[in-house]
């Protein structure tokens, strides 16, 4: 049986086994998921009376509500909350336990991820289509399944970008001592530059090519712009190559950090 | 303290309980959100009773025993004692006041040390701890002063209160303990397992501790414990409880003569020996032959017929009579529950 | 039935001024304590302080790039924003100070019975409950929010007079008390949820409605804001009261909406604890 076939398996049962243990805790997901779309909804009202106002934004109302709508959709679908406990197993000693084991203590991880996303999604969705039928008439919907399918993608390789920047700050864990202050640092730089504060296309003119090429846009604007904005087929297609690049480069970055963790973790042992 | 103590002492009781009762109620909610909101409209109620109709009294100054197999209703007595519970039926009253109230100068001549629970801020020195102390129980500095010096000098913690508590061992950790539920002079002390996880030396020095207090400043202890030896130590009075009934209430020496208790014989031999016969006499229980040891119980008075049998049915190397544990002794008890009713 | 006795002693408080004084004293002690923690952990002192300008930055970026794109919003000046983020600054560094360290520990209280340790002690429960654990590094934000406030009147322009700053202060200190009843509220569902983690966390996100002024709402949620989670007394109220165009009818609306508060939340802590006392084992 070949390695990847076999860690599927592996995955495929930890995230079953981990669904079934993380749906006792349900009720607790619905009502952090209520908290979470909290934020969104403040700023859709604010910026939808902005534009009331007569303020003139480079977006249009249909934009900015979609932007919204959308928003804590994708940031739940790719984010990751790895950095943490990583740390923590590399700290404590726990990954001895891991590197005995034939199957990756990041497919762990995964499992971790895939399970709780799947619970807090299913608890999001609702929501999401309340808030859709509230704002019906000032949504902008993308015709045909094209974007769709796209905006699938977009989000996917957004996932794994999310889960590669975790893994990348959670390994430093191997030479550094307490990583939760650089991890919270990138919660709050991510937080602006991904657009889940403000929509990107806000950003002042001076900030353009900086804004539109850093990594973060693509972990939750650049979903969410695919169905919001108004990207023509050659901005999509450059989008989702600079995307792919960023999840390919930053893939093999954080191998290599990950591998020489673990060498250096062998050689002194925790 | 001590001389109001002397003088009003033996007239009336400090805690007196007639019929005292306690049912817990507690909805029975289904499982999930559905369930949640289901039992919102409509619950199901169940009751468990958890101490039912308990009389008693106990004098200033008495150190009582509580006994009674896990959830026997011993927990439960001690919080409605100290007033953290409603009761549910029945009247209880101690120190003049309904504990339940829980008014300030109630609260303030009691105090409650549960062996599992600590009450210590845990990352500071005990002595913070100890302050708070004095600006909740609105202690003067003089009072204060006299009261840590006196503990700490009993307890031999003078070191000790200024090492954060999260540092400090287990044993000498409960003493801290003790020192901050003392610190404010309570007239009663209720303890839930003071010694639970201590090691002999420990639990010996709480023990000691204890008494001493009591008989310093008269200060009137109820303890529950699983440690017999505790017990023995400490108390003259035991009460037991068992399914949150009250089935002894009396002197531990009577407790003990009650329970008819008896001896431990056991005998090893040089070579092998038949023992069976032994089984067939009067008043012998569990005869076990195993090799070159013979063990059995025999009743106080038959167990000198016995041991001149063992003499003679082989060549004996070794003979060892001991009394049977307290803790046999409540096992049986719990085993016959009723029996006791009439001892 | 059978009487008891107790030692003749003087009562724990011979009034009820000395009752509050005692409390009081017992307040100074934690904040004493606090301090004194404080000062073995400087990296966390050093870490809260960071974050937190960090994030009232962040905070004030959306005003900024929406008052780029308008000159006025609902009548509102960007400067007038400023004034007002400065005084939501205030206001949920005080919480985050004072209060917000207790309520987060209300799960472990309730179903760790960490509470019978508390409900033994001759202190109001409730007050130990809410303000026994003080996290003093909070002050920095409050300290920053006062700068921002200050950047905001003086770019403003305004001068208030005694009176306004007055009705500042009083709406803010009302802002304050709803906000720690709101939250305290929600904790106390802990007496009958069990668990009341995620609540918090749907507190720590509806606040942040605050930063921006009432008017910035659509009508229904102006006043959601105002009496179910009256986060308006807490920023947009005192903002207002500092540029002048607020009389003393919102402060009495203040005042009395905090004494409807307040009851209802005693009221509901007594019923939390009776459900607690009746029903722990």
């Amino acid at each position: 049986m070949s390695t990847v076939v076999r860690n599927l398996r592996v995955l495929r049962r930890m995230t079953a086994a981990q669904i079934v243990g993380a749906s006792i805790y349900r009720g607790a997901w619905t009502i952090f998921m209520v908290a979470n779309i909290c934020v969104p909804i403040i700023s859709l009202l604010i910026w939808r009376t902005a534009i009331a106002n007569g303020a003139r934004l480079p977006i249009d109302e249909r934009y900015v509500t979609t932007y919204f709508v959308l928003l804590s959709f994708v940031t739940m679908a790719t984010s990751s909350w790895m950095t943490g406990f990583l740390a923590e197993y590399i700290r404590l000693g726990r990954l001895s336990s891991w590197m005995v084991r034939p199957a990756s203590v990041l497919l762990s991880f995964v499992a971790n991820n895939l399970s709780e996303k799947v619970l807090k999604l299913i608890a999001l969705v609702p929501m999401i289509g309340v808030l859709w039928w509230i704002f019906r008439d000032s949504m902008n919907i993308p015709a045909g399944p094209g974007r769709w399918t796209v905006f699938a993608v977009s989000i996917v390789l957004g996932a794994i970008l999310v889960f590669t920047i975790d893994l990348l700050i959670g390994s430093l864990a191997f030479w550094m001592d307490d990583v939760t202050a650089l991890a919270q640092a990138r919660l709050i730089i991510a937080s602006v530059l991904s657009g889940a504060v403000v929509p990107l296309a806000l950003m002042p003119d001076w900030s353009r090519g900086f804004i539109d090429n850093q990594p973060f846009r693509f972990t939750v604007s650049f979903p969410v712009e695919i169905v919001a904005g108004n990207l023509s087929g050659q901005e999509l297609l450059v989008g989702l190559g600079i995307q792919a690049g960023y999840v390919v480069v930053l893939g093999i970055l954080a191998r290599l950090v990950w591998s020489a963790g673990l060498r250096a973790y062998s050689a002194v042992g925790a | 303290m001590t001389n109001t103590f002397e003088a009003s002492s033996r007239r009336l009781p400090v805690i007196a309980a007639t019929g005292l009762t306690k049912t817990y109620t507690f909805h029975k909610q289904q499982a999930g959100l559905a369930g949640a909101l289901r039992s919102l409209v409509r619950r199901t109620y169940e009751t468990r009773l958890a101490v039912d109709e308990i009389t008693f009294t106990i004098d200033r100054g008495e150190v009582v025993g509580l006994l009674g197999p896990n959830g026997a209703g011993k927990t439960t007595t001690l919080k409605l004692l100290s007033g953290l519970l409603y009761v549910t039926s029945g009247e209880l009253e101690v120190l003049g006041f309904t504990p339940s109230d829980r008014k300030h100068d109630y609260l303030r001549r009691i105090a409650l040390v549960m062996g599992q629970k600590t009450m210590l801020w845990w990352d500071v020195p005990a002595m913070e701890t100890l302050l708070l102390h004095k600006d909740m129980y609105g202690l003067g500095a003089k009072e204060f002063d006299r009261n840590v010096a006196e503990l700490a000098e009993l307890l031999e913690v003078q070191d000790l209160l200024n090492v954060q508590v999260r540092k400090v061992s287990l044993g000498e950790r409960m003493k801290l303990e003790l020192m901050a539920a003392l610190v404010h002079g309570p007239e009663i002390l209720f303890l839930d397992e003071p010694t639970i996880g201590l090691d002999v030396v420990a639990k010996a020095r709480v023990r000691t501790f204890l008494a001493e207090v009591n008989k310093l400043r008269g200060t009137t202890i109820l303890v529950t414990s699983h440690d017999m030896d505790d017990i023995e130590a400490l108390c003259s009075r035991v009460m037991i409880i068992d399914d949150g009934r009250l089935q002894y209430d009396g002197g531990l020496d009577e407790l003990v003569h009650a329970a008819r208790p008896r001896k431990l014989v056991r005998a090893t031999y040089a070579s092998e020996v038949d023992g069976s016969r032994l089984a067939a006499g009067e008043g012998v229980t569990g005869v076990d032959t195993d090799g070159l040891t013979i063990t059995l119980e025999v009743d106080r008075e038959r167990a000198g017929d016995v041991l001149g049998q063992l003499t003679r049915i082989g060549p004996l190397v070794d003979l060892d009579v001991a009394d049977a544990d307290i803790e046999e002794i409540m096992r049986d008890l719990f085993l016959r529950r009723g029996t006791l009713g009439d001892a | 039935m059978t009487r008891t006795m107790a030692d003749d002693r003087r009562p724990l408080d011979a009034s009820w001024l000395h009752r509050q004084r005692r409390h009081f004293r017992l307040w100074r002690r934690f904040l004493g304590q606090a301090v004194v923690r404080e000062t073995h952990y400087r990296a966390h002192f050093a870490t809260t302080l960071l974050v937190g300008l960090v994030e009232l930055g962040l905070g004030v970026v959306p005003i900024l790039l929406l008052f780029g794109f308008a000159q006025e919003v609902q009548g509102w000046s960007r400067a007038e924003v400023i004034t007002l983020v400065g005084v939501y600054q205030i206001v949920t560094g005080l919480m985050a100070a004072f209060v917000a360290p207790n309520l987060q520990r209300m799960t472990s209280y309730i179903t760790e019975g960490e509470l019978d340790g508390v409900l033994l002690r001759p202190v109001s429960s409730q007050f130990y409950l809410t303000l026994r654990w003080i996290n003093v590094a909070e002050l920095s934000n409050v300290a920053s929010g006062i700068a921002v406030l200050v950047i905001g009147l003086v770019q403003s322009g305004a001068s208030p007079n005694a009176a306004q700053v007055l009705q500042a202060f009083v709406l803010a200190a009302c802002g304050l008390v709803l906000l720690a009843t709101v939250w305290s509220a929600l904790a106390f569902l802990a007496f009958w949820l069990q668990s009341v983690g995620p609540i918090a966390y749907i507190y720590l996100n509806l606040v942040e409605a605050g930063r921006y002024p009432l008017a910035f709402f659509p009508v229904a949620v102006r006043a959601f804001l105002t009496f179910a989670f009256p986060v308006a007394f807490a920023s947009t109220y005192p903002a207002q009261a500092l540029a002048g165009d607020l009389g003393w009818t919102p402060v009495a609306g203040g005042v009395a909406l905090v004494v409807v508060a307040v009851t209802l939340v005693r009221l509901l802590w007594r019923r939390g604890l009776r459900t607690y006392a009746s029903a722990s084992s």
